[in-house]
């Protein structure tokens, strides 16, 4: 989850995750420069004493500030297709979880082992333990296994809504009449805060999702399995 | 101020509109075909109005001098002109200088008070909008939720320190576990 006057992206918890960040770091590092450039250049056009104002022709800086460019953005470009193939990419997922958004709030079910299905609500301010984050706990977490790869299904009943748990990597839209899928292998046990990301209705704000991820052997012990 | 004593306007700043364009009609150097070569030189063959004798800062070098009507004793001095320059007082050189432009370059670049008048403005709108957040907080914002009590961001925080959140880079991460204090 954020911590407060956090600026960049949360910790990964996922492979992918941390790619993401890499990647990150490398595309703003690339912006930054390129408004850096801009903003030097800017100050020097407003600040100079030279004036000429019969230039028409400048062929050699502009087939330059054509083909930089084109070579900036095919380094952008490659380490994102590498990650766009890296997440679909077959794992081979020991667990398949199903997610159901509703308005407002999500159900899971555990259709592998068992017949475990239930939904998770939000809990409003008045519901909180001294210590709670507020619009971000639910009754009911989902409950995973680390180091496990986990596909997890997600689809809608009535209008658009998106699972998104940022430090694991994930969010996928939630299609009415549409199966998604997405698949993650979580590296640290923990609870792991999102919030529904597509506009939804009047409590879109409301309805979080949150993972508690233990340790494999206590997952297999079963107790998420009762009915 | 420049030695001349005629009571008629010699440079256009000070003659009427009408009296402005007869004057460069018959000077003859504002009639300029649009395919001429002689134009190119000085800003592609325009015409009256288009044509500047006043030097801007982005473009210092005017296509018409700024006096164009002279009285005899400014006639006599270009006439001088056209002979060898060393011959030339320093009076006469500023003078010649003052009939083609109508002002220096330290003139023409000179600082104004107008930034005075436009951070003043600024500075009044922030202290508008100010005003007007100010009436807000008192009359119109809700009550803040528990959650943003000390008590309870206390709790919070500590409950965020138990669960290692952002433990790399982040919040736990600044956090001694062993000593129970910020790491420095």
């Amino acid at each position: 989850m954020p911590h407060p006057v956090q600026l960049g992206l949360q910790d990964a918890t996922s492979p992918i995750m941390e790619e993401l960040i890499a990647f990150h770091d490398h595309a703003f590092m690339i912006v930054s420069l390129i408004s850096f450039l801009v903003l030097y250049v800017l100050s020097s056009v407003l600040t100079t004493k030279l004036t000429n104002t019969n230039i028409t022709d400048a062929q050699e800086m502009e087939t330059i500030w054509t083909i930089l460019p084109a070579i900036i953005l095919i380094l952008i470009a490659l380490p994102s297709l590498r990650i766009l193939y890296l997440t679909d990419e077959i794992n081979n997922p020991s667990f398949t979880i199903k997610s159901i958004g509703h308005q407002w709030y999500w159900t899971y079910e555990y259709t592998d082992y068992g017949g475990l299905i239930f939904n998770s609500y939000m809990l409003p301010p008045l519901f909180l333990n001294p210590g709670d984050l507020r619009l971000l706990e639910v009754d009911n977490r989902v409950v995973l296994p680390i180091e496990a790869p986990v596909r997890m299904m997600i689809t809608s009943q009535d209008v658009l809504h998106s699972w998104t748990i940022p430090t694991l990597g994930l969010k996928t839209d939630a299609i009415p009449g549409r199966l998604n899928q997405t698949a993650f292998t979580a590296m640290r046990p923990g609870v792991y805060y999102g919030q529904c990301s597509e506009i939804c209705g009047a409590n879109h704000s409301f309805m979080p999702i949150v993972a508690e991820l233990i340790p494999l052997k206590i997952f297999e012990m079963g107790p998420v399995f009762t009915l | 101020m420049w030695g001349q004593n005629s009571s008629i306007p010699s440079c256009p700043q000070m003659l009427p509109k009408a009296a402005w364009s007869l004057l460069l009609r018959k000077g003859g150097r504002g009639r300029r075909g649009m395919h001429s070569s002689e134009g190119t030189a000085r800003g592609g063959g325009k015409t009256p109005p288009y044509t500047n004798c006043y030097a801007q800062r982005h473009y210092p070098m005017p296509e018409e001098p700024f006096c164009t009507e002279l009285n005899a004793e400014q006639q006599a001095l270009k006439e001088k002109e056209k002979g060898s320059w060393t011959l030339l007082t320093h009076a006469e050189k500023v003078a010649l200088y003052r009939l083609q432009f109508n002002e220096t370059f330290a003139e023409m670049n000179r600082r104004s008070n107008e930034w005075k008048t436009v951070m003043g403005y600024v500075f009044f709108f922030f202290g508008f909008a100010a005003l007007v957040i100010w009436w807000q907080r008192v009359y119109m914002f809700p009550p803040k939720p528990i959650t943003l009590t000390d008590e309870w961001k206390a709790k919070q925080l500590q409950r965020m320190l138990d669960m290692k959140v952002n433990p790399v880079q982040g919040l736990a991460s600044r956090w001694d576990y062993e000593k129970k204090q910020w790491k420095k």
